[in-house]
């Protein structure tokens, strides 16, 4: 018999067990101590209150585990909307707050309990609840039928096979988020240090692209949030911070830039051979500037092998007009890659804006270089070919003009 | 109960109230305190009962009690999770629970509490309008529930629903259920609970089986292979703990959802999610070393080839391993 024939034969019968659920309706054992909670309506309008003090829900579900017939009595209420349970939910946790002044409540009960919760039409959820139930299980059902007697190794239902999965099928953001929680936790499990290298892997690629969604959304808090998160597990990620100074800088000067007619367009943005457009814009001088310089500074020193770190920095200090450290920073781009096209037009363009006749001189060597390593590009044609007319070589030019029409 | 017995309520949780801003000072804080609660007893009145309360009515410092018992239970919560500001005055906590949002961690309360308290009083008080005020707004819930207890419960509700009428609201003399209610919730979740308990407990004062919603149990095994696998199976799920072994029975036995379970496990459903990541692959190790050691590779086959024909058969021996919550032997 193969795998698959088993599989199927199990998919089967936990098919089959969703298909036939326990009864709402069974007396209490007797083999178990009383009184049982579901003979004590007090204690079951606390608990739906929120008002059950944690060590006697322990207790309740100690009882529950050790007895079915409360247990499936109790589950029978929720499953009718009979008990209504209140709902922990992390983003409604308030933190208590501190002080002396701070009025104290004369409840015996204690605050921190959940509070009720009642989902809205219920009665129209009351109507799908079994449907819903049988999807939700067996689909989950399916998960540990699938891997069972699997004698493959045992990568099927962990975190990182499942996120690895969510990857390769585009879904980032589930991806994202459930090895971010696996990494969460991964101090009280037993991670190999193997496991964690993984996982810290498919946390930076999902990442990256969550982020890069982001920022060509306009979504910059998403970049900033999601490069945190990731430098939260990891020691970071160049490629990340360079999205994540992008996503600043775009936060902070969308509104403030305004248009200027230039010889190129920017290459700002990207990374990884993929090259978002934007426009070449002049910003103000402000503090904010200031500390994105300051950003650049230390994701360089960070990560001085990642070259669009540089390259867009360079960028960044052209756009403040300050083409001499611009020219430096795209230098040392062309020493570390100098077969770096975007490097190659970037000291160009710096030495070109500085608009003296010695720097238009030497701009044309880079944007020759450019222009060699990427013939059809028009961008890097009509660089040069602009550069040559300013040095009243239209003869010349004319060629890449054509070319980059 | 006279027209003080309100301001002597106040005055017994003097304490706690007049560190609130607004209570300050004392008897003008308690002046503003009553005539919000009177606001709010003339406007639920009018609704539940056949006219408002009115400042001679007998009735009057009872109703006005519970709905403080509500009011100052709601902001004694609000209190808890913030400092006293203008936020958490009494006003804006009796609009903002009556608008069915509590304070206990952003929870809703399922409708409005404070109308529902004046609808209690003015049911165990045995005012005209308000059993037919109940019973339009109650009676479907509560043969819902009864459908889902059982379909004949569902079938003839009058059988049981003026027991139920006396049993809340005492026609006949013994305490009534009503007056406990404090509006800690709305009179919707509050009575979930009590009607279905009332149904139960009826159920089996009228004579009734419990048995026969009783699910049978698996039907003899084929064969004796089939057997020895539900063995393994029920030793794989006595591996577990108590509290994993818990979760998958309410999950996979009682079928509730993730959510569900969760709020009753009172754990977040992502807690959930992670304990069957954990305890599915536990369990499918357990039943993969307890099958090497207990049947031949021969014997594995037969089993599977049994559970073709009867796939039933082991979703039984499951169910029935997950709802027996034994230990581990």
């Amino acid at each position: 018999m193969s795998k698959t024939e088993e599989n199927e034969i199990l998919r089967k019968a936990f098919a089959a067990a969703m298909n036939s659920p326990s009864s709402a309706l069974r007396p209490p054992s007797s083999a178990f101590p009383t009184p049982h909670p579901i003979d004590d309506e007090d204690l079951l309008l606390d608990w739906s209150a929120g008002d059950l003090p944690a060590e006697r829900h322990e207790q309740l579900l100690d009882h529950l585990a050790a007895c079915p017939a409360c247990r499936r009595e109790i589950a029978a209420m929720v499953r009718a909307g009979a008990l209504v349970l209140p709902h922990v939910d992390a983003s409604f946790v308030v933190p208590p707050l501190g002080g002396e002044d701070r009025l104290k409540p004369a409840l015996p009960t204690p605050v921190s309990e959940r509070p009720g919760y009642v989902a809205p039409a219920r009665r129209w959820r009351q109507r799908t609840v079994f449907a819903l139930i049988v999807a939700l299980a067996a689909s989950l059902l399916l998960v540990f039928a699938r891997g069972l007697f699997d004698t493959g190794p045992r990568r099927g239902g962990t975190p990182i096979a499942m996120a690895q999965r969510d990857l390769e099928q585009g879904r980032t953001s589930e991806a994202f988020n459930r090895i971010d929680d696996y990494l969460s936790q991964a101090d009280q499990l037993t991670v190999t240090a193997d496991d964690r290298r993984q996982a810290a892997a498919i946390l930076e690629s999902s990442g990256y692209e969550l982020a890069r969604s982001g920022l060509v959304k306009g979504d910059f808090r998403r970049v900033s949030d999601v490069d945190h998160r990731v430098a939260r597990h990891t020691s970071g990620s160049a490629r990340l911070r360079n999205l994540r100074i992008q996503a600043e800088r775009g936060e902070t000067a969308e509104q403030s830039l305004s248009r200027r007619r230039s010889l190129v367009r920017d290459y700002g943005y990207e990374t990884n051979g993929q090259r978002l457009i934007k426009d070449f814009s002049i910003p103000e001088i402000t503090a904010t500037v200031r500390r994105i310089d300051a950003e650049w500074v230390a994701a360089i020193e960070a990560f001085p092998d990642a070259i669009d770190l540089r390259l867009n920095y360079g960028h960044f200090l052209m756009e403040q007009n300050d083409f001499q450290r611009a020219e430096t920073v795209f230098a040392e781009a062309v020493v570390r890659e100098p077969r770096n096209v975007l490097a190659r037009t970037g000291l160009g363009l710096a030495l070109f804006q500085q608009n003296r006749p010695e720097t238009i001189q030497r701009a044309l060597e880079p944007f020759q270089k450019a222009v060699e390593l990427s013939p059809n590009d028009p961008g890097v044609n009509m660089n040069l070919a602009v550069c040559l007319t300013r040095l009243g070589r239209e003869a010349e030019a004319h060629p890449y003009f054509e070319k980059a029409q | 109960m006279n027209a003080t017995d309100i301001q002597n309520i106040l005055n017994e949780e003097k304490a706690w109230l007049e560190r609130h801003p607004s209570m300050q000072p004392w008897e003008d804080g308690c002046r503003r305190l009553v005539t919000l609660l009177e606001d709010c007893l003339r406007r639920y009145s009018e609704m539940v009962r056949e006219r408002a309360v009115r400042g001679a009515d007998m009735d009057r410092p009872i109703y006005l009690a519970r709905l403080w018992q509500c009011l100052g239970y709601h902001w004694r919560d609000a209190l808890g999770l913030s400092r006293g500001d203008e936020q958490t005055s009494a006003s804006r906590v009796a609009e903002r629970i009556a608008a069915g949002r509590g304070y206990r961690g952003g929870g809703q309360l399922g409708g409005d509490p404070l109308r529902d308290v004046v609808l209690a009083v003015a049911m165990v008080r045995k005012d005209q309008r308000a059993p037919r005020v109940f019973e339009e707004d109650y009676r479907a819930f509560a043969c819902g529930l009864a459908a889902k207890m059982h379909k004949r419960l569902a079938a003839d509700p009058d059988s049981w629903w003026n027991d139920l009428l006396d049993h809340l609201a005492s026609y006949s003399g013994r305490p009534a259920r009503l007056d406990r209610f404090c509006g800690r919730c709305a009179l919707r979740n509050w009575l979930g609970t009590v009607v279905w308990n009332f149904l139960r407990r009826w159920r089996l004062a009228s004579g009734e089986s419990p048995e026969m919603d009783a699910i049978p149990g698996p039907s003899p095994s084929p064969n004796e292979s089939l057997d020895h696998f539900a063995e393994i199976v029920r030793l794989a799920v006595a591996t577990l703990s108590p509290r994993q072994r818990l979760m998958l029975a309410l999950i996979y036995a009682d079928g509730l959802k993730q959510n569900e379970a969760a709020a009753l496990l009172g754990v977040h459903p992502g807690q959930v999610t992670r304990g069957l990541e954990k305890a599915l692959p536990r369990l499918e190790q357990s039943i993969r070393e307890i099958a090497a050691t207990r049947l031949s590779k021969e014997a594995c086959t037969g089993v599977f080839e049994d559970l073709r024909s009867n796939p039933r058969m082991f979703a039984a021996r499951l169910r029935e391993a997950l709802e027996e919550g034994r230990e581990q032997p």
